[in-house]
Formats: structure tokens, C-alpha cells, sequence
């Protein structure tokens, strides 16, 4: 290479050749990375909230440190690969042995220091690469090219560390605000929805970090591959050979073509040429601006729809025939003397129609059997299931809410009254469930519910207000010591048809 | 002036590769400690108290 590449020529030559990377590469890479980053966020969930975090902490950083080999091997593999997208024929093999021992002794002093020196980061990622390309001296060639243009590496590390935080607020948000907008729009309501604020936590922020992590590495990656590519190069002249076996591919690929090309310019069947022309004229993306064609308009609000469907099957009628008649035709050169052949192709001919007409007459026959059936079946009442009012876990998507009224009533008149409460607690979230103004969990508390009804009926404040009361009234005589009577218990029926009347 | 593929052999001419027991020896002790960099990590957040975090 003549020149120095600069910061931005490296990153985005990085960023195409990781486009252009082929799919074992980028298989390599996530065979070692999403395991080793899955793990870790299991550590750190672990170590920050179990109760047993330091007996687990032995075994659990044993698997870590296991991983982190693993993840560092897989990595080497695909910085080689995307060195030999650029250097075809670089790599020598027999050395995965060398390479795992090679990551073990060197990656964890990379762990132990952070510090974001361009040299070290280098130097670290480099000697990944030369050792998994099988380089008789990987340190020392890893400590030559990390040296090489300094202020280079300073400005992509910026540049990447810019974009690290970027990628990783952006995973943040996403993480935060999709679960309330995937509820708010579609209703769709999982457990991150139900978590609310808490959902900001350590793990979470794990999480975007491990995504940031995930986005930016391959892009380091390829950043330090071509940083050795053109640092090699100097001595090698690689890039050079590379830029020439480009053009020499390109010039063969253009003397291949040119006589083929005037080959076929010379043979053009002007028919076959006016009919390719008039498809591709006709095609969708060039019709949009095209005036219509003169001609005399179709009378009638029918009449164009009618013309228009009577081409059709008649250009369908035409194909069939054209079709049918290319294949029985009889074709001289192949067709054996009858004498000599035991099955002429006039016998197979008739043979296959035999075939299809048995065929479209049994299907016919399945059809006109199966629209009449043998036995008409009766409908079959569906039977109320046993419901228990006393189980804490029900819930009441179990019955329709004219069922549980009717529990209410049985219970009433068996002087159960807190039973009868709770069978028309759960008619008026049977109703309102209906109506899609809560969505039933047996997890969800009457407060959660509240909450869940002010914000889905805006409108009508006057039913979440109504249902604030009723959930404290039910409350206070299902989990406290309230005594409750008759009258009570008819109010608070009443109160569902006061609901009732106002969402009417 | 000399070539490329000498200048490159020139280079590497002098440079014996490390012993595979040497490389065995350091890559067991790279991974004892990367064992106990996660080990003394793990540690020090178990030692976060959990009401830090919220919990009751």
C-alpha cells in the first residue's frame, strides 16, 4: 500500500468486509460468543441475587473462565477467516492445538487490563489472529503490527467507542420502552410489562451492554484484520497481490463474456426480441407512468370486466390446448416401430388418460361422500365445571358472567354471603374482561386491575372510580374480618349493573 | 533491493517457535487466572447487600 489508510477507510472497509464475510465466519464467531455472553449474564444475575451466591460463585466463574477460552478460540478462528476473505491461502494448519493453549495463556491478562491503551487492545486481538493463521512467531508479528500507526488506531477506537454507547443506550431503551408499547398497542402483556418501573435493574442493563458487546466486537475484529492486512503488506506487498488477482479475475471474466455477448447479438431472433421487449414493458415497475392505449372505451359498467375475464379464459383455453398438444405429439426420431415394442405410445397414451379419468372419478366420489354424513351428530351441552369459591387461584375466565351471577344467587340463598361477594367479584371481571378493559392473570392483584381499568377506560372515569370502591369493599370482607349482610351484597350487585348502564 | 517473498523469509528466518509444553504451562496458568478474576468478580457483587437493589 502506498499510503497510510486512515480511520475512516479502515472502518469502512471493516464494516464491508464483514458484510461480504462468508457465513461460516460469522457462525464461528457466535459459536463462541453467544454462549460465553449467555453465561455471564447467568453469573451476574446470579452473584447479585441469590441467596447462595457465594457458594455458587466457585463453580460458577469455573464455567465462566471455561467459557471465556472457548469464546476467545472461536474468535481467532473468525478473524482468520475474514484475513483469508482478504489473503486467500494465508492460513497453515495443524496449529488448534497451539491455538487454544496460546488463548488460555494470553486472554486473561487481556481481562485484567482494561485499559483502553490502542497498543494493547491491538496487540491482544492481533496475536488471536496470527496464531489461528498459524504464524511461526504470533507475538512478535502481534507486537509489530500493534505499534504500527498509533494515532490510527486512537481515532477508531474513538470513533467505536462513540458508537458502543450509542448501541448500547439505544438496546437500553428498547429493552425498557418495547414490553409497555407491545401492551399499550397490541395488548399483548408478558412479565417485563407487568414489571413496570422495575424493570430498570442491573440485569437489564447486563443485557444491552452483552447487545452493545455483541454489535461492536466483530466490527474490532475486522478492524485490527485489515489493520494487519495492510501492516503485513508493507514488507509483503499482499495488498498489492490481492488488488491483481482482483483485476486479473475481472479481465478473465470480461474476455469470457465479450465473445459469448457478440455471439448472441449476431443470432437474435427478431420475433423472440419483440416478445421479450413487450414483456418487460408490460411489467409492473414500468407500466405505473404509461399512458393508456387508444382504443375504443368498453360500454357499460360489465361490459370491460366481462371482456376482460372472457380473454382470460380464452388465452388459458389456448395455453391448455397448445400444452396438451406438444405432448401428444408423436416425435419420430423417438418413437420405437410398433411392431417390434410390446406397448406402443398409443396404448400408454390411452393407458394414462384411463389413469387420470379413475383418478378424477374416485376424488369426485370422496367429495359427494364426505358432504353427506352417516350419522348426524347432536349437539351436546357443555356441562358448568365444579368451582370452588374458596380457591385462592381462581379465576374468572373459568364461567361466562351471567354463570357466576347465578353462583352468586345459589350462594346467597344459602346464607354464604362473603362466597356470594366473591362469585360477583369475579362477574364483574368476567364483564369487564369481555369488554377487553383487564386482562384476567390469576397473578394480578385488585390493585393491578384498578390500574389496568383507569388506563384502558380513559374515558369513562366513573367505572374505574365504581370499581375502586367495589375492590376495596370485597377486599376488606375476602382477606380482612368485615362482616357483610344481605343488603351489602345487593349493592354490590347493583353496582355491576350501575357498570353496565354506563358502558352501555 | 531485494524482493518481497526474501525480505519476508529474511524475517521469520530467525524466529524459533516456543515449546509446546511451555505454551501448555502458560495456557494452564492463564486459565487459573481467569478463574479467579471471575472468581473475586462473582465475590465482590455477592457482597452487594441486596437491599441496594430494592428488595424487601
Amino acid at each position: 500500500m502506498s499510503r497510510q489508510p486512515t480511520a475512516s477507510d479502515i472502518l469502512e472497509e471493516a464494516v464491508n468486509l464483514l458484510r461480504r464475510a462468508p457465513a461460516a465466519a460469522l457462525v464461528a464467531y457466535l459459536t463462541g460468543a453467544v454462549p460465553f455472553i449467555v453465561a455471564l449474564l447467568f453469573f451476574l444475575n446470579d452473584m447479585l441475587h441469590s441467596p447462595f451466591a457465594a457458594a455458587q460463585a466457585l463453580t460458577g466463574s469455573l464455567a465462566l473462565a471455561a467459557l471465556f477460552v472457548w469464546k476467545n478460540v472461536w474468535q481467532a478462528i473468525f478473524a482468520a477467516r475474514l484475513f483469508q476473505t482478504l489473503s486467500p491461502g494465508a492460513a497453515r494448519s495443524g496449529r488448534l492445538w497451539r491455538l487454544v493453549w496460546m488463548e488460555a495463556a494470553l486472554q486473561p491478562v487481556n481481562l485484567l487490563l482494561p485499559l483502553p491503551f490502542p497498543w494493547a487492545v491491538a496487540f491482544f486481538r492481533n496475536v488471536s489472529l496470527f496464531a489461528a493463521l498459524g504464524v511461526a512467531d504470533p507475538l512478535r508479528s502481534a507486537a509489530r503490527q500493534a505499534v504500527l500507526w498509533t494515532r490510527q488506531n486512537w481515532t477508531i477506537l474513538f470513533f467505536i467507542t462513540i458508537a458502543a454507547l450509542v448501541i448500547f443506550l439505544n438496546a437500553l431503551v428498547a429493552i425498557i420502552v418495547l414490553p409497555g408499547l407491545t401492551r399499550s398497542f397490541l395488548g399483548i402483556e408478558g412479565e417485563f410489562a407487568r414489571a413496570g418501573n422495575h424493570i430498570f435493574n442491573a440485569g437489564t442493563i447486563a443485557a444491552a451492554a452483552a447487545l452493545a458487546w455483541l454489535a461492536i466486537d466483530p466490527l474490532l475484529d475486522a478492524v485490527y484484520v485489515l489493520r494487519c492486512f495492510y501492516g503485513e503488506s508493507i514488507k509483503t506487498g499482499e495488498d498489492l497481490r490481492a488488488a491483481l488477482r482482483r483485476a486479473v479475475a475481472a479481465l478473465v471474466l470480461l474476455i469470457a463474456i465479450f465473445p459469448a455477448a457478440r455471439a448472441q447479438t449476431g443470432s437474435i431472433d427478431p420475433a423472440q426480441l419483440g416478445r421479450s421487449i413487450d414483456q418487460v414493458v408490460h411489467r409492473r415497475e414500468f407500466t405505473w407512468r404509461a399512458p393508456q392505449a387508444a382504443g375504443p372505451e368498453p360500454e357499460g359498467r360489465w361490459v370491460g370486466w366481462v371482456r376482460a375475464a372472457g380473454d382470460l379464459a380464452h388465452r388459458g383455453w389456448d395455453y391448455l390446448k397448445r400444452v396438451i398438444e406438444e405432448w401428444l405429439r408423436q416425435n419420430p426420431q423417438k418413437e420405437a416401430p410398433g411392431k417390434g415394442s410390446p406397448v406402443t405410445r398409443h396404448m400408454l397414451e390411452t393407458l394414462i388418460a384411463l389413469v387420470i379419468a379413475l383418478i378424477v372419478g374416485a376424488a369426485v366420489t370422496f367429495y359427494l361422500r364426505r358432504r353427506k354424513p352417516a350419522v348426524a351428530a347432536k349437539p351436546v351441552a357443555a356441562a358448568t365445571p365444579a368451582i370452588d369459591l374458596t380457591d385462592h387461584s381462581l379465576t374468572s375466565d373459568r364461567m361466562p358472567e351471567a354463570g357466576w351471577q347465578e353462583l352468586a344467587s345459589e350462594w346467597m340463598a344459602k346464607g354464604e354471603l362473603r362466597l356470594a361477594m366473591r362469585a360477583l367479584y369475579l362477574a364483574k371481571l368476567s364483564f369487564l374482561a369481555g369488554r377487553g378493559l383487564v386482562s384476567i392473570r390469576s397473578s394480578k392483584s385488585g390493585l393491578e386491575y384498578r390500574r389496568e381499568l383507569e388506563r384502558r377506560a380513559r374515558s369513562k372515569p366513573e367505572i374505574s372510580a365504581l370499581f375502586a370502591e367495589n375492590n376495596a369493599q370485597f377486599e376488606a370482607v375476602w382477606y380482612g374480618f368485615h362482616q357483610t349482610d344481605v343488603e351489602a351484597v345487593s349493592e354490590f350487585s347493583e353496582a355491576l349493573t350501575r357498570m353496565k348502564a354506563s358502558l352501555e | 533491493m531485494i524482493c518481497a517473498s526474501c525480505a519476508a523469509s529474511r524475517g521469520t528466518e530467525s524466529q524459533q517457535p516456543r515449546s509446546a509444553a511451555g505454551w501448555v504451562a502458560a495456557g494452564a496458568a492463564g486459565f487459573l487466572l481467569a478463574w479467579l478474576a471471575f472468581y473475586y468478580l462473582g465475590l465482590a457483587l455477592a457482597r452487594i447487600p441486596a437491599d441496594f437493589f430494592g428488595a424487601v
